[in-house]
């Protein structure tokens, strides 16, 4: 897709849009949050909040690995968005996780009083854990991370998303902890 | 409405591992909405038009600049939306008001002290939460965070800087804009310069081609303005429908026949296939085009849409290399 995509591109975009977040480096995720654990998910409820304005939902992780801060075996991270008796709240962006899947997670402390923790950066702070028959293990939250587009060349050069091996990102944190 | 012969298609490509072959027409866009045995249902508005109101009462140390007030870019935003060519115009016209929180039957954009969970310097500009049942929309409110990370909210072109030196001037209008796509139920767009492009350049409040055709997909005029064509097609590797591809049309000419609406700029159309492999660009003004189908692997990918959750997929296939696929007209 790259090559017919940025042939395309007038101009360097640098902001993600709606959810509209501005990138934010795993070294930045590490020290906005007071919490970042590798997690599996093992149960989502939904629910208003107590003004009925906003549905969210709380999914319960079953903690593997803490890389940063002390948390029990299992943490509830809540979301917005959600299903609640037949009515849904969506945000563009924002993904529930699903019984079993895995995750590298840059929490902090919710405003609200719910016992909850949020994910830093709304959703940034969220890399995906998969696994290739290869045995490797992936990240992703999403998030390209720089790319350069040659115009005289119509061609983009480097694209490194925010995608890389899990052993690379546990080594980015525990540096970044550790500074 | 016209169809492309795109049984033309079968022959240039049987050489190809990857093939595209006519099937009859099948859903369109990225839209937010849901699928159902395989059939994509977008969330739409259908209570019309929709009443919005703009809050002018801006939360406390927001980071805002310039000499234009918030409700008019928000103004400038809906109106770009609203002008646009074969669109129903769905959003009415906005009213003021002072809240500083969502409100049960509010349609609010706004800098609210009250909002879904920012927090100062997380780094998020702005979300618009929507509210559905079933694929209607019945309710959406816009946010934005009073204190992005290391970025002010420009009001009109003649703020350069920032009051906070670190912080660099963001367009409020290009992110309004982007938003006021999501409120009426457009998700992101892989076409690049489209509005609904999930990355913003610095200024771009110019609605495109692609944002026009999801727009008027959902919401069409009775009578068009500009008559407009479909594509529709399939995608194959090696005998296997590819789900998720990104499959657009591209102009092959110089004419415009958006050239009536100067606040349109042109670029290519641009869907997802379907887990048949299936898709229909609709919305196509009348001109020449190639269609490319590409694999959905960045800048925009898998994470970036809800195309693959929508159909109850882990995520769309991308074990392919882009190939133009077929030339016509509509």
């Amino acid at each position: 897709m790259k090559r017919f995509a940025y042939l395309l591109l007038l101009a360097v975009s640098r902001l993600l849009f709606a959810t509209t977040v501005i990138p934010l480096g795993v070294e930045s995720l590490t020290r906005m949050s007071t919490h970042v654990v590798e997690g599996k998910a093992v149960s989502s409820t939904s629910q208003w909040n107590s003004e009925h304005t906003f549905i969210f939902t709380y999914t319960q992780f079953e903690v593997q690995k803490t890389l940063k801060g002390q948390t029990p075996n299992t943490v509830t991270v809540r979301q917005i968005g959600g299903t609640v008796e037949g009515i849904t709240q969506k945000v563009a962006g924002v993904r529930h996780w699903r019984p079993g899947e895995e995750a590298v997670l840059f929490l902090q402390p919710s405003s609200i009083p719910d016992g909850a923790l949020v994910v830093t950066g709304l959703i940034q702070g969220n890399f995906l854990m998969r696994r290739t028959p290869a045995g490797q293990t992936y990240v992703s939250n999403g998030m390209p991370d720089a790319f350069e587009y040659k115009a005289a060349a119509g061609e983009v050069t480097s694209y490194r998303g925010n995608t890389m091996q899990l052993d690379e990102l546990e080594s980015r944190i525990q540096k970044a902890v550790v500074k | 409405m016209t169809r492309a012969n795109v049984s033309v298609a079968c022959v240039i490509l049987t050489v190809a591992a990857f093939t595209l072959m006519y099937v009859a027409p099948a859903h369109s866009y990225l839209q937010l909405g849901s699928a159902s045995g395989g059939k994509f249902s977008p969330d739409k508005w259908t209570s019309l038009p929709v009443a919005i109101q703009i809050s002018t009462s801006v939360a406390g140390g927001a980071k805002l600049v310039g000499s234009t007030h918030f409700e008019t870019v928000i103004q400038h935003s809906l109106a770009s939306w609203n002008g646009a060519p074969n669109f129903q115009t769905p959003l009415g016209a906005a009213t003021l008001d002072t809240l500083s929180g969502p409100q049960n039957g509010v349609n609010l954009i706004c800098f609210c002290s009250t909002n879904p969970g920012f927090s100062n310097n997380d780094g998020t500009l702005a979300l618009t939460v929507t509210t559905t049942s079933g694929t209607q929309i019945i309710g959406a409110n816009i946010f934005f965070n009073p204190q992005p990370s290391g970025i002010c909210f420009a009001t009109d072109s003649g703020v350069t800087s920032c009051p906070n030196s670190g912080d660099t001037v963001q367009d409020l209008q290009t992110v309004a804009t982007h938003e006021i796509g999501h409120l009426i139920g457009l998700d992101h767009s892989a076409v690049v310069r489209a509005i609904m492009f999930p990355f913003a350049p610095d200024k771009q409040t110019q609605l495109s081609w692609d944002d026009v055709a999801g727009a008027t997909v959902l919401y069409p005029k009775s009578a068009p303005d500009v008559a407009t064509g479909a594509i529709s097609g399939s995608v194959s590797l090696n005998g296997s429908s590819v789900f998720g591809a990104h499959v657009f049309a591209n102009s092959t000419t110089g004419s415009n026949p958006f050239s009536g609406f100067p606040n349109i700029r042109k670029t290519p159309i641009g869907i997802l296939t379907d887990t048949n492999g299936a898709y229909t660009i609709l919305g196509l003004p009348p001109d020449s085009y190639e269609v490319i189908a590409e694999p959905l692997d960045g800048p925009v990918d898998n994470t970036n849409v809800d195309w693959a959750s929508d159909f109850g997929q882990g995520s769309v296939r991308t074990n392919f290399t882009t190939r133009v696929a077929l030339k016509t007209s509509t």
